[in-house]
């Protein structure tokens, strides 16, 4: 029973960390907090789906076409809304605000877009993917299995990215020093464009996987949203590590304390922990001098 | 604001339900409790100089502290009003010691967490609250002092009140010491702390009167809905409080009235059915902090320029 | 009582993880003076304001003032017993009129009832405006009263400098700490801003300013103390400091690094 609910936790745990890596991608290299996430997020999905239903793709063809519709989204949308904002003021408090404002309009406006595209009936996306494993007497759709295994080459692609490729050691020196990254000739909007397009296609997978094993609908952005912000803040708001980690653990969390505890409240003791540590870790959660 | 403005913004709004419809009166009171809400938001991000999607949760405890109070234990409106309040402005004042030190994103997230909570806890708390399903029948206020509140224009009438006397309070609040205060601390927290403001206790005084505010409007809520629910109480109603302060102007009081106005009736004027609505705020929030961070009235303000300067230059 | 100096900084150090920003400054400001505290850049100058004014917490040592630890204390007590300061670049409330700066600085300490002030009772109106008779005075001691109604963070740098000045004075400090009062003013408006920090001396506050505009410091300081590297390499009155071969090495030197 507890392997069950271990082995579930981490299947939720790898989506979690799925989709708070793109959040917290943005948030390390541009310092932006970008709430219309959520909505990329479900988007993605969507955009999988119909590539499925549309062109009659199997999944594994269509979620790679559906990563690169949601990235160049997510480039359009930065262009258009955030930057002519950062271009005044990356630091101040009222840039600041004025990009939460701005990722919150885009919010609502994309998750209505898709009520009246797509309707409000949820839709589930098929992997193709049947049969079971058994591991003891835990028992694990092969569906489930091959979610893990997603995020295992997400997370490794990831980490490639960052640390092999020119591009990655750019984001990471303007995560670092923003300043100092453009004394040295870093263009900061094409690498932060750049990052967007990664945390869109990070976004696509969490959100199309969410869609095998629960369903695609408008409003499905909202739930994923909240989990980043809870991983984020376990894991370090920026830290890619932090997310992973993060992720995991509010998968088994939820898990456990669903199973143990009580489902009604388990999302109240998931925010609950979250404002603890929040309290108990402040200064080395936000340890930002201004 | 100019000195004429309050009263004769009073007068007009007196003066509507005697020339209108029953469903101009619903609107018109609904827009009141908007501008009060968004009012205590106004509060937030102009003078404390945060954004707070948890908002939303001040007036969600106000309003099921108030209607459970009635409901359960037969107080008048008029008792559990108050009670409501002063619990209100005591969650306020724990959770503000507990959130304000912190900045920027992470204020926003844990206000939202909080806010969360209180939803949760409404929507789970079957026995109380009866869940997701709400509270209904709600009564309008007794009569008080032989007034009754049966009618949708005495309840207007009540509702105008409170946003007046709140304004007012409001406008000397910001330009007593406690108004500078706010704003010194949102301008520059080293200068402020240095030349001798208490900088936590000024920004939980800040909330608090923010929330109390907040409350004002949660306890007309149930009267003017008959019906309160958790999903009265999500995210989005924090946000559409936002817009409000947003597009009438940050910084200002009268901001947020203007901006409860504008977006109470223009979904109407153009027709709009209830679908329409958040895809509209949307817009608008993204349009207006793009291209009029300061709001219509800084547009107001920039359209009087303007005249001015033509007018100067046409002699 | 074998007299204790106004102020005594006595081996303060301050080390931020491996950089050693102040590694063992000690000197004295006698009161009334007007001492200078000079150094290349990144000498530790500023941390030592810092550190003076409780901004920041010592690694070691201590400040005194009139024979009174001070180190330790929050920056507002610290304040509030008599040592303002300036912060290097100004701080100033840039949304806020000039005016309503220094009422802000006076009102902060200001015995106003909350109550009293939001119903606008007889007590706080006095004090209201007892303090604007003060702004006025500050306004004209800065030079600013032309200004008076301007947006502070609209003015051009040389005059939120000087307002900088002006919300330390509001504090109606003993002993004034300026970080760089001249910076980024023009030769007419640094003589007309030493002429300034002359008056603040003669009304009877002692002043340690930190500047890198030679002749200004060489023109009104009556002792200079010039650190390098976090230590002090010299201490003397402004001729003695010209003419020391440490204090000119370690300027040339720090030329040349540049
Ligand atoms: N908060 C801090 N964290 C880490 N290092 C710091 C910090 N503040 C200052 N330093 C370092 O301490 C050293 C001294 O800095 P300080 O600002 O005191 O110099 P300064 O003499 O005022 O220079 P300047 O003339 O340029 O103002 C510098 O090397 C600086 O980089
Ligand atoms: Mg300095």
């Amino acid at each position: 029973m507890l392997a069950q609910q271990v082995v579930n936790g981490i299947v939720l745990g790898s989506i979690y960390a799925l989709s708070a890596l793109g959040f917290t991608l943005i948030f390390g290299a541009a310092r932006l907090v970008n709430f219309a996430y959520g909505e990329i997020l479900m988007l993605g999905a969507f955009f999988t789906l119909t590539l499925m239903s549309a062109l009659g793709l199997p999944f594994f063809a269509a979620l790679p076409a559906g990563m690169a519709a949601t990235a160049l989204l997510s480039v359009i949308l930065f262009y258009l809304t955030i930057r002519p904002l950062t271009r005044k003021s990356y630091t101040s408090l009222q840039g600041e605000l004025q990009v939460i404002l701005v990722t919150l309009g885009l919010l609502y406006v994309l998750r209505e877009s898709a009520f009246i595209i797509w309707g409000s009936a949820p839709r589930k996306i098929e992997m193709g993917i049947s049969g079971i494993v058994m591991l003891g007497d835990v028992v694990l759709t092969r569906q489930r299995l091959v979610v893990i295994l997603i995020m295992a080459i997400m997370v490794t692609a990831l980490y490639l990215m960052l640390y092999r490729t020119r591009i990655g050691k750019a984001l990471r020196a303007i995560a670092q020093n923003r300043e100092g990254a453009a004394a040295i000739g870093l263009d900061g909007d094409r690498i932060i464009a750049f990052v967007f397009a990664v945390s869109g296609a990070l976004a696509c997978v969490a959100g199309s996987l969410l869609g095998t094993l629960y369903a695609v609908e408008p409003a499905m952005g909202g739930a994923p949203l909240l989990k980043a912000f809870v991983i984020v803040i376990f894991g370090g708001l920026g830290s890619v590590p932090g997310a992973i980690a993060g992720g995991l653990l509010l998968g088994l969390i939820e898990t456990l304390a669903g199973a143990y505890i009580s489902f009604a409240f388990k999302d109240i003791f998931t925010f609950l922990l979250l404002i603890a540590v929040l309290l108990l870790r402040p200064a080395g959660l936000f340890g930002r001098t201004r | 604001m100019n000195k004429l403005a309050l009263p004769l913004f009073m007068i007009v709004m007196a003066a509507l339900p005697q020339v209108v419809s029953e469903y101009q009166v619903y609107l018109l009171t609904l827009t009141v409790i908007w501008a009060i809400m968004a009012l205590s938001m106004g509060l937030v991000l102009g003078y404390i100089g945060q954004i707070n999607l948890g908002q939303i949760a001040f007036v969600a405890i106000a309003a099921y502290a108030s209607t459970l109070l009635r409901l359960n234990f037969g107080l008048s409106f008029w008792l559990a009003a108050p009670i409501a309040l002063a619990v209100v402005v005591g969650i306020a004042a724990i959770v503000g010691l507990i959130t304000l030190r912190l900045r920027g994103p992470f204020f926003i997230l844990v206000m939202l967490a909080f806010a969360e909570i209180v939803r949760l806890i409404i929507a789970n708390w079957q026995e109380v609250t009866n869940g997701p399903l709400g509270l209904r029948g709600i009564a309008p206020p007794e009569p008080i002092f032989g007034v009754s509140f049966a009618s949708k224009t005495a309840f207007y009438y009540l509702a105008l009140v409170v946003l007046v006397v709140s304004l007012a309070a409001l406008l000397r609040l910001v330009r007593s010491k406690t108004g500078r205060m706010l704003v010194a601390v949102r301008e520059d927290e080293i200068l402020a702390e240095f030349v001798g403001i208490p900088i936590m206790r000024q920004k939980v005084t800040g909330l608090c009167i923010s929330a109390f505010v907040a409350g004002l409007g949660g306890i007309l809520l149930g009267p003017f809905l008959t019906i309160l629910a958790p999903s009265q109480f999500t995210l989005f109603a924090s946000v559409d409080m936002i817009v409000m302060v947003v597009v009438g102007g940050v910084g200002t009081l009268a901001g947020p009235i203007i901006g409860a106005a504008f977006l109470t009736y223009i979904p109407e004027l153009l027709s709009f059915a209830n679908h329409f609505r958040p895809i509209l705020m949307g817009v608008v929030l993204i349009v207006v902090t793009l291209f009029a961070p300061q709001g219509i009235l800084g547009l107001l303000r920039g359209f009087k320029r303007t005249l001015a300067r033509e007018a100067r230059d046409g002699q | 009582m074998a007299s204790e100096p106004f102020l005594a900084v006595d081996h303060i150090a301050k080390h931020f993880g491996g950089v050693k920003a102040v590694k063992d400054v000690t000197f004295t400001v006698n009161r009334g003076e007007i001492l200078g505290l000079i150094g290349p850049n990144g000498a530790g100058k500023t941390t030592t304001f810092n550190l003076i004014s409780g901004l920041l917490p010592l690694t070691g040592g201590e400040v005194r003032l009139e024979g009174r630890r001070i180190s330790g204390e929050r920056p507002d007590r610290i304040a509030s017993l008599g040592v303002a300061r300036t912060f290097q670049g100004t701080r100033i409330f840039p949304a806020l009129t000039v005016r309503e700066n220094l009422e802000t600085a006076l009102l902060a300490r200001a015995p106003v009832g909350f109550w009293a002030d939001w119903f606008g009772l007889p007590a706080a109106r006095a004090i209201h405006a007892a303090i604007g008779g003060e702004v006025t005075n500050v306004l004209d001691f800065i030079g600013l009263s032309a200004q008076a109604e301007r947006i502070a963070g609209d003015m051009p740098y040389a005059h939120q400098s000087l307002l900088g000045v002006g919300l330390a004075l509001a504090l109606k400090p003993r002993l004034l700490l300026l970080d760089e009062p001249f910076a980024g003013m023009n030769p007419n408006e640094t003589a007309g801003a030493a002429a300034m920090v002359q008056r603040i001396r003669d009304s009877g506050v002692t002043v340690l300013f930190v500047e890198h505009d030679m002749a200004a410091v060489m023109g009104i300081c009556d002792r200079i103390v010039v650190v390098d590297q976090g230590s002090k390499i010299a201490e003397g009155a402004p001729a003695e400091i010209a003419a020391n071969p440490r204090v000119i090495e370690a300027y040339l030197g720090s030329d040349e690094d540049a």
